[in-house]
């Protein structure tokens, strides 16, 4: 296997459950799950790769990953269907010693240095696969070679009260590490780990081997590597990151990252030519609005089809709202189907979901936010009804 | 359908399309918030099992050949067949009218004498329908038939352009003509022939080069067989600004849009741009329209079609109107029975109409 040298070859995890997420990861992985209309949270780190003139990805797949496979594709809609490198798709395998599952993230890449070596890169970039942002990695990796840092990891600042979520680096002013602390209970700093680091090859290489050979090692980046390379007494750098960065880990913080992108102060701005986010999108015709509708503050996607009320919310391709149906403060993802007279509010809508005629889902000014997962069907408890598969075709 | 390969003619021009074609073949007018009129005979032909096909450049063809590029879209980026782009005949001038110039073919007779396929698909780049062509390419193979003509039956043939077809009990040809009234056999631009026998139609015209292949048909109707398929679904037929107008406002008719665009084993394909979500914010009425991605709207749009990334600012009133990809109407701007080309800028409290048989087109990167 001869394969072209690359600089930096980056690693994308996103093999991770995403539990807290529910049902929405019922049957996909949390990077496919679909975000602000027209996305899959993945989109955002491959586009960002792109953006950063990194064509060379490795994708580490472990659970449910049917979808986001086929998703990814030749990962041709970020422009990674590259001649000299590409997007590999990296789930766990079997060797002749037998075969495991991936243990934590660290174990993930280890068990992939054999892709990485054929590479033979000078860095390695390590991202997660869910993550909100727009970032060029190659500012990052600039800032690496110049300190000659043998890790460097991107942070952002953290309000002080929340600082104690985070996974906390302390460094001096010239970003240089001395400490990283793990949800600390009395930070003595708000720079809080993003998840992306760049690591010299060489070093990451030989930190992953010992780690594999430590039996009592979670194998993970933050908990087992990190802190081992810096009681190594290695150069780790921490690298300010200023713009949009979000780890949308719950339910709660999926829905209100969602809804800031209706807010034009939020700094999550998906509009601008700048960065662009790419994503591998059917082609669907444009949306259609109805003679009756009305829809005040909303994104709306193409192959939706808009006949009733739409206040607050965020509508992903192929989203059907019936006459007399209201949606408010909530987020329909891809063919998830409103019928007549159906109600819902505060609510996420899974995938091809149906909210039956006459349905009422969610309260208005409810804390807890109500999710449907995939392909469900939403009946209205006062009416038998047949209910039948919505989108555009239906009408 | 297996065998068969696609030849599509993009030519065609006449003097009533005003500033949409000016700058750009009548083939890739942008049409629908989306497509360009081309997308309907390429996605017709893949959809229906082509995997090569030739596409004749017109004397505009910049925004084709940006357009199409290397037919991924179409899935036709592959190792066999795919995407041929053909230089046209006649890079120099326009051409009115003529669609399929035997120059067209004689230019490229390479494609089609290297091609193994023994049928071809022809077809202009005017007119917007989804069909299949697997059950008429069987039907043509198993008739014995030489050419398939096919056409619509309409009852306003003085409102159409011609040419119709004149058919006998069986429907086989018996005469083309240019005008027709009432009833009659509108040809869509769209005909199947045996490869064998397009090549000796070109062989046996080639002094002629300056004809058109239809007026070729025309001539042999006796000497050959030429059969006619009747299509039945909705055509649109872009021969000028108004029937733009009335094509895109077709759009908005649910039966139409349906056939168009939501028949799962017909798809209609086009570039991709990855455009973000369409934005109505708080003060935006929108109704009977169909809206693209990318555009942000906060004034009141009816009955319209808005491309992508259109802006319409607060208060601005779009009624009737087509604006295409990055039009920006700023606020209190009031715009009734216009087309607005690409990256039209309309300034704040502007008032422009046209009416409804002649509507005002601003041009490509205007501002008004």
């Amino acid at each position: 296997m001869h394969m072209h040298h690359q600089e930096c070859v980056a690693m994308l995890l996103a093999g991770g459950q995403g539990s807290r997420l529910g049902a929405l990861t019922k049957n996909i992985a949390k990077p496919a799950v679909a975000f602000g209309g027209k996305h899959r949270i993945i989109d955002f780190s491959l586009s960002n790769c792109t953006n950063s003139n990194i064509n060379t990805v490795g994708v580490l797949t472990q659970y449910k990953p049917l979808f986001l496979n086929s998703y990814i594709g030749t990962g041709a809609a970020w422009d990674l269907d590259d001649t000299h490198g590409g997007v590999s798709v990296l789930p766990p395998f079997a060797t002749e010693s037998g075969g495991q599952w991936y243990r934590g993230t660290a174990d993930a890449i280890y068990r992939n240095i054999e892709y990485i070596d054929s590479y033979n890169p000078l860095y390695v970039l390590i991202i997660s696969g869910d993550h909100l942002y727009k970032m060029d990695y190659s500012l990052m990796l600039d800032y690496h070679k110049k300190t000659k840092a043998d890790l460097t990891i991107s942070v952002i600042e953290v309000p002080w009260d929340e600082a104690s979520r985070f996974g906390i680096l302390t460094a001096d002013e010239n970003g240089k590490i001395s400490k990283f602390s793990e949800k600390p209970k009395n930070p003595d700093s708000n720079l809080a780990s993003m998840g992306i680091y760049i690591f010299d090859w060489h070093i990451l290489r030989s930190a992953l081997i010992k780690d594999s050979e430590d039996p009592n090692s979670d194998h993970d980046f933050g908990k087992n590597v990190i802190p081992m390379l810096l009681s190594e007494g290695k150069d780790l750098y921490a690298y300010t990151f200023t713009g949009y960065w979000k780890d949308v880990g719950t339910i709660d913080s999926y829905y209100h990252t969602n809804m800031e992108l209706l807010d034009p102060d939020s700094g999550f701005n998906i509009f601008e030519d700048e960065m662009r986010v790419f994503s591998n999108s059917n082609i669907y015709p444009p949306h259609y609005i109805g003679q009756s509708a009305a829809i005040d503050n909303a994104l709306v996607c193409n192959g939706s089809r808009i006949l009733g009320h739409v206040k607050h919310s965020i509508l992903s391709f192929g989203v059907f709202i019936d006459e007399d149906a209201y949606v408010e403060d909530s987020i329909l993802l891809p063919g998830a189907t409103l019928l007549k007279g159906a109600r819902v509010y505060r609510s996420i809508i899974g995938e091809n979901s149906i909210i039956s005629p006459g349905a009422v889902l969610g309260e208005p000014d409810s804390e807890e936010i109500t999710v449907i997962g995939d392909n469900q069907t939403v009946e209205n408890p006062g009416k038998k009804v047949e209910a039948d598969k919505g989108g555009e075709s239906r009408e | 359908m297996n065998n068969v390969l696609g030849f599509i003619t993009t030519n065609y021009m006449n003097e009533n399309f005003g500033k949409l074609a000016e700058l750009r073949s009548v083939s890739t007018i942008p049409f629908g918030g989306r497509y360009r009129l081309i997308d309907f005979p390429l996605s017709n032909m893949v959809h229906s099992g082509v995997r090569s096909v030739g596409v004749t450049t017109a004397h505009y063809y910049r925004s084709l050949v940006d357009h199409l590029g290397a037919g991924k879209e179409w899935a036709l980026d592959r190792k066999q067949g795919g995407l041929f782009l053909l230089p046209g005949s006649i890079y120099g001038m326009r051409r009115f009218e003529g669609k399929f110039l035997l120059r067209d073919f004689l230019q490229n007779r390479a494609y089609l004498d290297r091609a193994s396929e023994d049928t071809v698909i022809v077809s202009a780049s005017n007119k917007i329908f989804n069909i299949d062509f697997d059950p008429i390419v069987t039907k043509h193979r198993s008739s014995g038939a030489q050419v398939t003509m096919i056409y619509k039956e309409i009852a306003d043939a003085h409102m159409k352009r011609g040419p119709f077809l004149e058919l006998d009990q069986e429907g086989n040809l018996i005469g083309l003509t240019r005008e027709a009234a009432g009833n009659a056999a509108w040809f869509l631009d769209c005909f199947i022939i045996n490869t064998k026998d397009l090549l000796s139609l070109i062989d046996w015209y080639e002094t002629m080069d300056y004809t058109d292949m239809t007026e070729i048909l025309s001539e042999n109707i006796t000497k050959m067989k030429i059969v006619s398929h009747e299509f039945r679904g909705y055509v649109g037929a872009v021969d000028s600004s108004y029937d733009y107008m009335q094509c895109s406002l077709d759009l908005l008719k649910p039966e139409i849009r349906n056939e168009l665009f939501n028949n799962n084993r017909n798809k209609i394909y086009t570039k991709v741009q990855d455009a973000p979500p369409s934005k109505y914010l708080p003060y935006s009425h929108v109704s009977n329209s169909f809206v693209s991605s990318g555009s942000i709207i906060e004034g009141t749009v009816e009955n319209s079609i808005l491309f992508r990334n259109v802006k319409i600012g607060r208060g601005a009133v779009v009624r009737n109107s087509i604006i295409m990809q990055r039009g920006q109407i700023e606020p209190g701007a009031v715009l009734e029975n216009v087309i607005c080309d690409k990256f039209v800028f309309v300034n704040a409290h502007t008032r422009l109409s046209g009416n409804r048989y002649k509507p005002l087109v601003i041009g490509k990167h205007e501002t008004v």
